[in-house]
């Protein structure tokens, strides 16, 4: 037995099967970040055929713009307060769908991760007109308690985008909590009980710890999702007003294809994958390099 | 404990009516004339309900191009990504080579490369490959990016079959192509599901990367089209259609999600959660 399945130790067969799936990540994932560092150090405008090397000169209009400095400081806010919320109402969530008795919990969780089998686009419509200053049911519904209608998009742009974006993304976070929950044996729990461990100590010292590798495999992967994303707000405020959304995301790409200058938009490209190994670091850092080793 | 359960279900309902109702007030929205939307106080919306907006959508709007557009973006994505995946899983779940456990960690970081921030040298690459304003050129974007998530599906599935399977079709003489389509492709079904249901839904909702690299008007997917109608200033003003049009184009992953809501979770959780 054994050496029939050695025997195909040496074959060539893994190769051929792996060669599509590796060549197309090499080409539309690998190379771009080659390909944007490459570019980053060119003038090359989208119109015009050709480029010239230019040095640092992308940089250094980059870190002389004010309006660079401004959308790195909205992507920390934006960033922040998004995977803040995300995380904590995805764990919360998640607990409360696991409580042992509860019904109805395949409906629950279907309710509450709806809004993500939305587009993006579709979602920022939905709030787009739900927050309409003139006609928008919020102004509605707030008028019925007295409330004067609020120009949501206008006074609170950055905490409204926050929270749209939350509203459909905190499925990911929900989905992974619930099921590395589901993964700590029920066992632990029952003997806490019976040792007097209050509801909130159980959390505390069972739950918290069994989900350390999952935190920060969340924090991660949403930190970076919301980082590279700007879907929601290129719909509902296009980083307006005046820059008060700008997330760094949306001004790549307002200068990579309105201003037509794929140069430039490459840098940002080069500085956002920077952040992101950057982030990345730190996260598995903060969390100890063992929670990376010990999966189980 | 009554108590806490009470709790619980208050709390869950809270959530749950915050998902569902912004979705619902879509489908409301999508009944209504460009006056009705217009008018303050909301309750006037109830009085009447204009059922045409569905048929001007899908007459007018070209939101039926749209849809036909996005399933063949989708369609093609689904095709590369899942078979490409698959035969990579294949050989990482079944057969032993230096450098498998670095490859498939390897793959998996892949993930972490931003989609969105990668857009400029995307674009760039697909020029000088002449896949501008080409559905290839989407559909190979798309693919490379649903391709890591797959294969962590797929490997997840072919690691549960037990290896005596394989062993005793080699001894019974197959192939190692029969054995990968008679014996391990048919067990391997439920994980083949989950990973295009997976990929259909990440594919069919993007808008941005379409957006950006398809300029033919007769190509854009629904979602662009949506995306298009909200800035021209017939069509835009005319919220009602535009909503009829959303939850057209929505429905399929909606649908989708409702039945199968299993392997999306599935899909989602897989590689992260088993090792």
């Amino acid at each position: 037995m054994q050496t029939i399945l050695k025997k195909q130790k040496i074959s060539i067969v893994p190769i051929v099967l792996l060669l599509p799936a590796l060549t197309l990540l090499a080409v539309f994932s690998i190379y771009p970040v080659f390909n944007a560092f490459f570019l980053s150090f060119y003038n090359k405008q989208m119109l015009a055929p050709g480029k010239t090397f230019i040095g640092l000169g992308n940089y250094i209009h980059l870190f002389q713009d004010a309006a660079f400095m401004n959308s790195l400081k909205v992507t920390v806010l934006y960033v922040g307060g998004s995977v803040l919320l995300q995380f904590l109402m995805g764990l919360i969530i998640a607990s409360l769908l696991c409580v042992k008795d509860l019904k109805g919990r395949a409906i629950f969780r279907t309710l509450i991760i709806l809004p993500y089998t939305l587009s993006e686009l579709v979602v920022s419509l939905i709030w787009l007109r739900m927050l309409d200053p003139q006609s928008g049911v919020i102004n509605y519904i707030i008028s019925l308690f007295g409330a004067q209608p609020v120009n949501w998009l206008f006074h609170w742009a950055l905490p409204v985008v926050i929270l749209v974006n939350v509203w459909w993304g905190t499925t990911f976070s929900l989905l992974m909590f619930e099921s590395a929950m589901q993964g700590i044996p029920q066992s632990l729990y029952e003997a806490a009980e019976v040792d007097g461990a209050s509801v909130f100590q159980r959390f505390i010292y069972i739950t918290l710890p069994a989900l350390k590798y999952i935190s920060l495999l969340v924090l991660i992967m949403i930190t970076l999702y919301t980082i590279n994303s700007f879907g929601i707000i290129f719909v509902l405020t296009a980083g307006g007003p005046v820059g008060a959304t700008n997330v760094i995301g949306m001004y790549m790409w307002n200068n990579a294809f309105q201003s037509s200058d794929l140069g430039l938009g490459a840098t940002i490209s080069t500085i956002i994958f920077i952040v992101n190994i950057v982030i990345t670091l730190i996260y598995i850092r903060g969390f100890g390099m063992s929670t990376m080793e010990r999966r189980d | 404990m009554k108590t806490k359960l009470t709790v619980t279900y208050v709390i869950l309902s809270v959530f749950a009516l915050g998902g569902l109702l912004p979705v619902l007030w879509m489908f409301v929205m999508s009944l209504q004339t460009p006056r009705a939307l217009n008018s303050f106080p909301t309750l006037n919306w109830f009085k009447d309900f204009e059922f045409n907006n569905y048929q001007i959508a899908l007459n007018q709007g070209g939101i039926y191009q749209g849809l036909i557009n996005s399933s063949i973006i989708t369609g093609g994505t689904l095709i590369i990504s899942v078979t490409f995946a698959t035969l990579a899983a294949y050989a990482l779940a079944n057969f032993e080579f230096k450098g498998k456990a670095l490859l498939l960690i390897g793959i998996l970081m892949t993930q972490l490369i931003p989609g969105m921030a990668a857009i400029v040298p995307l674009f760039d690459i697909l020029k000088s490959l002449h896949l501008i304003n080409t559905y290839t050129g989407l559909i190979l974007i798309f693919a490379a990016r649903t391709i890591p998530l797959n294969i962590w599906i797929m490997h997840g599935f072919f690691k549960e079959l037990p290896a005596e399977l394989r062993e005793a079709a080699i001894i019974d003489g197959c192939s190692v192509y029969t054995t990968f389509t008679r014996i391990i492709l048919p067990l391997a079904l439920p994980g083949i599901g989950a990973a295009c249901m997976f990929t259909f839904m990440q594919t069919w909702i993007d808008f941005i990367m379409p957006l950006t690299t398809l300029f033919d008007q007769n190509k854009f997917p629904f979602t662009v089209m949506l995306y298009k109608y909200v800035g021209d200033p017939i069509m835009g003003t005319n919220y009602g259609v535009v909503f009829a049009s959303a939850v057209i184009g929505t429905l399929p992953t909606l649908l989708m999600f409702v039945f199968f809501q299993r392997f999306f979770v599935k899909g989602l959780t897989s590689g992260a959660v088993k090792g």
